[in-house]
């Protein structure tokens, strides 16, 4: 579903940060990308929503490149899938429910289903209590339960999560890999970002290890 | 804050321009009146007998750009400065000849209400036989063709710079807009929201700041009017406010002077 074949990139000329990758992702895969920080993960999952551009090589979704797509046709592709930013990106002046919203809104749901879909969502990661709260006013790791919940509540194809769970204790940890392990089981592929590698080991599924912008096994 | 400044802005610009406008065309107005009020007058030689009168008075009516002519007898121009003087009818009591000549008043058709035709005309008419004196108000005719040819400049420069200071100041408002809002347009673009989804929100609020900028601008002109109006103590029928297509002109300036301003600001913002 996903393929990435010689793919370079560098932000400034003269220094790559992500050297020759290749890999294929299966639908329906469960993929960790594990390494140190610096490694290049996020620059990783940037290029494959295309927030970055790649240097050199070929990026294949379904077949088709998406190295020169055109950028009317970014969204497009953005809103089939979820995405975890490792920094949130949350509307902090703004509820949960509204955060959470914001990916269905733009998509032109009724508001009725979007309230259904939004209020499931946080109850599935122990929010919903919460719906009504300005999301400044959340700790980190609820923060990043925002978060998820909005990657998730628009039923990705593919979701793209950086560092999910780095503010959530080893509980509410769990409790998202259960979802992600649940909503992978339903179809969804999914791509996890992470340096803690005593979690892949721990939830031993694939993954595939960056150490200075290299695959290394 | 920032609707404020880009509203007031904008009604700011549209009242100088409604109050140019108004003012414009008042003169207009007072113009075409005064310009078919130009008439020529024919002074006549003494003793004319009543048939060369007649005669004459057919020929200039068959003239094409004579509207119609009104013969006044020596008698009726005696009548006339008595009823002007008033009071001091005395002054012409001593008189025992009449002195005043008769005379032929002209009124012109519209499309001749201008100097050039009026000098072609009084030049023929000057070559009439029996014509003592050709009268017309030459002077303030020209003065009022080149003072209003002034104002109508006047008031496309006013109009000019006005435009284009208004789209400055309302794309620099614009600007600081999408600034505070950039982390919120960056989020959006995250979940896949399109530029025109983005986009939408921000035309909608220059629209309706254009709208309420130029309704501002027209209650505040309407108010200034009233007060004029009734300052100087004029009837409301001699001074006219904007008629209501120019009305809905300064509207329609008011809108497309927001979403300028905004497409301006957009097209230097958002690259993606
Ligand atoms: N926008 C950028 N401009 C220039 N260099 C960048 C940019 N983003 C990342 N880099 C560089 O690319 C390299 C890889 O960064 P990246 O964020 O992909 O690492 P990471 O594996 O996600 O690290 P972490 O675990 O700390 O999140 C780093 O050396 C970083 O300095
Ligand atoms: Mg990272």
């Amino acid at each position: 579903m996903l393929q990435m074949l010689h793919v370079y990139k560098s932000y400034e000329p003269g220094h790559m940060v992500l050297h020759d990758i290749n890999l294929s992702i299966d639908k329906g895969d469960f993929l960790f990308i594990t390494g140190p920080s610096g490694a290049g993960k996020t620059t990783l999952l940037k290029l494959i929503f295309l927030e970055e551009r790649v240097t050199k090589g070929q990026i294949l979704m379904d077949g088709t490149s998406i190295s020169n797509i055109h950028p009317s046709k970014i969204p497009h592709l953005r809103r089939r899938m979820g995405i975890v930013l490792q920094d949130f990106k949350l509307l902090l002046n703004r509820t949960v429910f509204e955060n959470v919203a914001l990916s269905l809104e733009i998509l032109g749901h009724s508001k009725s289903y979007v309230r259904k879909k939004v209020m499931h969502t946080l109850r599935e990661v122990n929010l919903s209590h919460k719906f009504k709260i300005l999301t400044k006013r959340l700790s980190y790791g609820e923060q990043q339960k925002v978060a998820i919940a909005r990657a998730m509540v628009n039923n990705p194809f593919l979701l793209l999560a950086d560092e999910p769970c780095a503010y959530l204790d080893s509980h509410s940890t769990h409790e998202i890999i259960a979802i992600f392990e649940h909503i992978n089981a339903w179809g969804t592929t999914i791509l996890f970002a992470t340096h803690n590698q005593k979690l892949v080991d721990t939830v031993g599924k694939k993954s595939v290890r960056l150490n200075q912008g290299r695959i290394i096994n | 804050m920032i609707h404020l400044i880009t509203t007031g802005s904008i009604a700011f610009s549209l009242a100088i321009l409604g109050a140019v406008l108004c003012v414009f065309l008042n003169v207009d107005d007072l113009v075409k009146k005064w310009r078919k009020e130009v008439s020529i007058v024919l002074f006549l030689e003494d003793n004319l007998n009543p048939s060369k009168i007649e005669n004459l008075k057919t020929k200039i009516s068959e003239m094409l750009e004579v509207d119609n002519i009104l013969y006044i007898s020596k008698e009726e121009a005696l009548k006339r400065l008595k009823t002007q003087l008033e009071n001091q009818e005395g002054i012409l009591e001593g008189l025992e000849t009449n002195p005043l000549p008769a005379s032929f008043e002209i009124r012109l058709k519209p499309p001749f209400q201008n100097i050039q035709s009026i000098r072609t005309l009084v030049q023929r008419l000057k070559g009439l036989s029996a014509i003592d004196e050709v009268q017309y108000g030459e002077a303030w005719i020209e003065r009022l063709t080149t003072g209003f040819r002034l104002i109508k400049l006047v008031a496309l420069a006013i109009f000019g710079l006005l435009f284009m200071s208004t789209v400055f100041i309302i794309s620099n408002t614009i600007k600081l807009a999408i600034y505070a809002r950039q982390e919120e347009l960056e989020i959006m673009r995250v979940v896949g929201a399109t530029n025109l989804f983005i986009k939408t929100p921000f035309y909608i609020e220059a629209l309706l700041q254009g709208l309420v900028g130029a309704l501002l601008a027209i209650s505040i002109l309407f108010g200034i009017y009233r007060l004029f109006v009734s300052k100087v103590q004029m009837d409301s029928s001699s001074i006219s406010f904007l008629p209501s297509d120019v009305i809905l002109g300064i509207m329609g300036v008011g809108i497309g002077l927001g979403l300028f301003g905004s497409l301006i600001s957009f097209r230097r913002f958002i690259r993606t």
